[in-house]
């Protein structure tokens, strides 16, 4: 009964410790470094449009999509990629990681 | 050390009430140390459920029947794996293991996130306590494993029909995919009460969900295989409320992970997404609840208890929670795309969307009939089986026609010219395959040949897509056709494993619709001697036997199983009569036919002196349904396999410039 | 959608699930939910298999004849459930409907 109440109580001590280890610790407190939520949104919308050509590449060249409608296609969808690719830089303040024409030789 | 159990418990909550607390003020007023200091005690929660139930399991294999669960739930003879299933054989035993599991999982949860999405975290982390706190309450207050009595001289055993190995795999990997589903969910909500429109919580919990569909669907399988192995009345399936209540949450996380894809492509669906996520955790929590209040009666039933309530509770307060959430976030989460064309692969994704949802509220529907019947009438009806397979043929058949549609359509808006070259030679087959089954007897059944036939396209889709893409693949890099293929699923492993646990799903269709549109069923009285055909097959019963086992008296009746005039040996169908539970089991003869897939399932319904009473079933290609669980297994592998470049991908979208210098 | 399911359960119906004590005077096919008490006699593969089915809570009884397959976790004792008529005063089960409640996993401790 006795080795319990020991076992107990230590377990409850040692939770308790664990629990405050955060403020036992000296130093700052750990700040999530994040981008901004538009700066977020602008990074998806950007991998979205680089994900969508790579895949209507690849569709044109499984031969899901005719070479006519490919071509109608992919204009506008780089137009957007680029687009979202020049938002995402101004907004992060980096530079794209590479021209959309580079990107999906990747296919 | 029933009291180190009982004090582990409440120190359990206590951390998971403080969870809820800090956490929720540290994420309000965005103060670093306390939220840490929240995510601390989800981890130590972890360590007190783990504490809470090595005192129950040393308790067991000590065989300390001073506990009073330990009594109830086995003995000294149990065989010692069983006396370990015997944790979770019981009330509150299974309530402790689905803490530790919940504990757990927050905790790995906890881990992998705060180094990645701390942010993300911050929120999440109060829902995931109040989670744990629901369950170590009712452990705590309610159920408690670790009531105690003076110890008697031995334990009441494990009920026989548990002591087989399917009880040592069966619940833990139910409850694993049950639980599993609380992640998702919890991060789903996080993020909305943080107000985010990012998918972050999404990317973050997908291999999440995708281990808790996969246990989910598995451990299903597992649970047919011992309804048809051990259970033997012939079926594997039998829609049972609690068979429902694991299928139900399944199938909403089924739709999930297909509605996440097309969040993930076009930014479409969030509202969806949400409402699936809550939706399959609140199944789950339903699903428990339905096998634990006995408010339904069914095969598997339990008897009432006051643990029925509290759920009840617990899912409103989730529901109605969840719901005022998502209103509230409803601007946020307005999207701002279209679906541009009924012919895409969206809208094939939609489809399959609804469909699984209407059959997963028709299922729903089925189960609570018997409640509302009961409440407006004064009676409870109930529907039995031919309800759901209406609805199964209904909704499943549509269901595999999509999943051969959709890997043949392109995104956006399919042309419609490129239809007509892709489509050809699935349809092809399709239709081949079609007239073959027709000349070989199929009609038999409509929705049997037409099931068949869709099967037929999904499988020539696939195939085709994998072809496809090998051959672009190889035009691209070279190399070999085996090379091409492991380059090409290895690149995007989610779409390839996808694909083969679709395979997986025509298998399983293929050997459900074999062994119940064109089975066979017969039922005779044989004297020594006799024969009966069924089939293909001729059975002769010679006689029977009576044997003392080792805690039962075994009866068997011994049947010659003849073929096209080759003798293909002897079976023994028959009963178990255990002398300590003074109970009956069935044990019913299976012969499975390597070849063809097809089981000769005999059961010896009474065994008399001078003749048995059989029951004989043919069920053709139901050994598929086995095997799909294999290549089931096999494709989430795949599409669980971390890809390292994704990994840099998303650290780079999500990580901000720390995450840029380390990338 | 929902007009479907609803009109598919009240035309394909479900069956009333009664107790033996609501099933005073009911003509028709229902099901009937009980325990077993007292003796078990006759067969169910030939004459039919004859006992008494109890409320589960309560006293009221009803005779119950049987013929068809029964699984092996019957016996006195049980509860189960089948289908069938009610038949001058007995209660005739259809073939192959006897279904046992697998002995209780998830007991209260309350309850023995």
């Amino acid at each position: 009964m006795s080795v319990e109440l020991v076992l107990g109580g230590l377990l409850a001590a040692a939770v308790v410790v664990f629990v405050a280890v955060p403020f036992l610790r000296a130093g700052e407190a750990p700040q999530p470094d994040e981008p901004a939520p538009d700066a977020l949104a602008a990074a998806e919308a950007r991998d979205r449009a680089l994900a969508e050509l790579k895949e209507l590449e690849f569709d044109h060249r499984t031969g899901k999509i005719t070479d006519e409608d490919y071509r109608a296609l992919v204009q506008p969808l780089r137009r957007r990629a680029a687009s979202t690719l020049s938002n995402g830089a101004t907004l992060s303040g980096r530079t794209p990681e590479h021209a959309p024409e580079q990107h999906f030789s990747d296919v | 050390m029933p009291e180190l159990g009982r004090a582990a418990l409440i120190v359990c909550l206590g951390l998971a009430v403080y969870a809820v607390g800090a956490g929720s003020y540290a994420a309000w007023r965005r103060r670093g140390r306390l939220a840490e200091s929240a995510e601390n005690a989800i981890l130590a929660s972890f360590a007190a459920a783990l504490v809470a139930s090595v005192v129950l399991l040393s308790a067991l294999l000590q065989h300390d029947f001073g506990f009073v669960y330990v009594y109830e739930h086995s003995s000294l003879e149990l065989p010692q794996a069983y006396t370990i299933s015997a944790f979770w054989g019981g009330q509150e035993g299974s309530l402790l293991l689905w803490l530790l599991i919940l504990t757990g999982f927050s905790t790995a949860a906890v881990l992998l996130a705060r180094r990645s999405s701390r942010s993300l975290l911050a929120w999440t982390v109060p829902v995931l306590g109040a989670v744990i706190v629901f369950f170590s309450l009712l452990l705590v207050a309610v159920s408690s494993p670790f009531a105690t009595q003076p110890a008697p001289a031995d334990g009441l055993g494990l009920n026989p029909s548990l002591q087989n190995p399917y009880m040592l795999a069966h619940p833990p990997m139910l409850y694993l995919g049950f639980v599993g589903l609380t992640i998702p969910f919890a991060f789903a909500m996080g993020a909305l009460i943080a107000r985010r429109t990012d998918e972050l919580w999404i990317v973050v919990t997908r291999r999440w969900t995708l281990i808790a569909w996969t246990f989910l669907g598995f451990g299903q399988l597992l649970g047919a295989h011992w309804a048809y192995v051990e259970v033997g009345w012939g079926g594997y399936f039998a829609w049972d409320p609690v068979e429902n209540a694991a299928l139900m949450p399944w199938l909403a996380a089924t739709a999930f992970l297909h509605s996440v894809m097309i969040q993930e492509k076009r930014g479409m669906l969030k509202i969806w997404n949400v409402l699936l996520v809550v939706g399959a955790f609140a199944l789950a929590l339903f699903g428990t609840f339905l096998t634990r209040s006995g408010i339904l009666s069914s095969i598997h039933s339990f008897t009432e208890g006051s643990i029925g309530p509290w759920f009840l509770g617990f899912i409103g307060v989730v529901v109605a929670g969840s719901a005022a959430l998502i209103v509230s976030r409803l601007p946020l989460l307005r999207a701002k795309t279209k679906l541009e064309s009924p012919v895409s692969r969206e809208a094939t994704f939609l489809y399959n969307n609804l469909l699984l949802v209407a059959f997963c509220l028709t299922i729903l529907w089925g189960v609570v009939y018997p409640i509302l019947t009961e409440a407006l009438r004064g009676e409870p009806v109930t529907v039995g089986p031919p309800y759901y397979n209406f609805f199964l043929k209904a909704f499943g058949l549509p269901l595999l026609l999509l999943m051969g549609i959709g890997p043949l359509i392109a995104w956006r808006r399919a042309s419609l010219r490129g239809l007509g070259r892709t489509f050809l030679w699935p349809l092809g087959i399709a239709v081949a395959a079609g007239l073959v089954l027709l000349a070989l007897g199929a009609g038999s059944s409509i929705p049997g040949l037409v099931g068949y036939t869709f099967c037929a396209f999904v499988l020539a889709s696939i195939a085709l897509e994998f072809a496809r893409g090998t051959r672009a693949r190889r035009a691209l890099s070279g190399g070999s056709w085996f090379g091409g293929l492991a380059e090409l699923v290895s690149r995007n492993r989610r779409r390839y494993g996808g694909y083969v646990v679709h395979a997986s799903i025509v298998l399983l269709a293929v050997g459900v619709i074999g062994s119940s549109a064109y089975d066979t069923t017969r039922e005779q009285r044989l004297g020594p001697g006799q024969s009966m055909a069924v089939g293909d097959y001729t059975l002769t019963y010679r006689g029977a036997t009576r044997e003392r086992g080792v805690n039962a008296m075994e009866t068997r009746a011994l049947v010659d199983v003849e073929r096209g005039g080759e003798r293909l040996g002897t079976m023994r169908p028959g009963k178990n009569n255990y002398f300590a539970e003074q109970q009956v089991s069935n044990e019913a003869a299976i012969r499975s036919d390597r070849l063809n897939g097809e089981d000769l399932f005999l059961i010896a319904e009474q065994i008399e002196r001078d003749g048995v009473f059989l029951k004989v079933l043919v069920k053709p290609l139901v050994n598929l349904i086995w095997i799909a669980g294999f290549v089931f297994l096999g494709g989430a592998l795949i599409a669980l396999w971390p890809d390292a470049r994704e990994q840099r991908r998303l650290a780079l979208r999500y990580g901000g410039r720390e995450a840029l210098s380390r990338a | 959608m929902l007009a479907v399911f609803l009109v598919y359960t009240s035309i394909a119906g479900g069956t009333p699930q009664l107790r033996p004590s609501e099933l005073k005077g009911r003509t028709g096919e229902v099901a009937l939910v009980g325990k077993v008490v007292g003796q078990v006699s006759g067969d169910a593969r030939r004459d039919g298999m004859r006992f008494r089915l109890r409320d589960v809570k309560g006293t009221a009884a009803v005779p119950v004849v049987y013929r068809g397959s029964v699984p092996d976790l019957f016996r006195s004792g049980r509860d189960i459930s089948l289908r069938g008529e009610l038949k001058n005063g007995t209660f005739v089960g259809e073939p192959g409907t006897l279904v046992t409640k697998c002995p209780s996993k998830y007991t209260d401790k309350k309850q023995t």
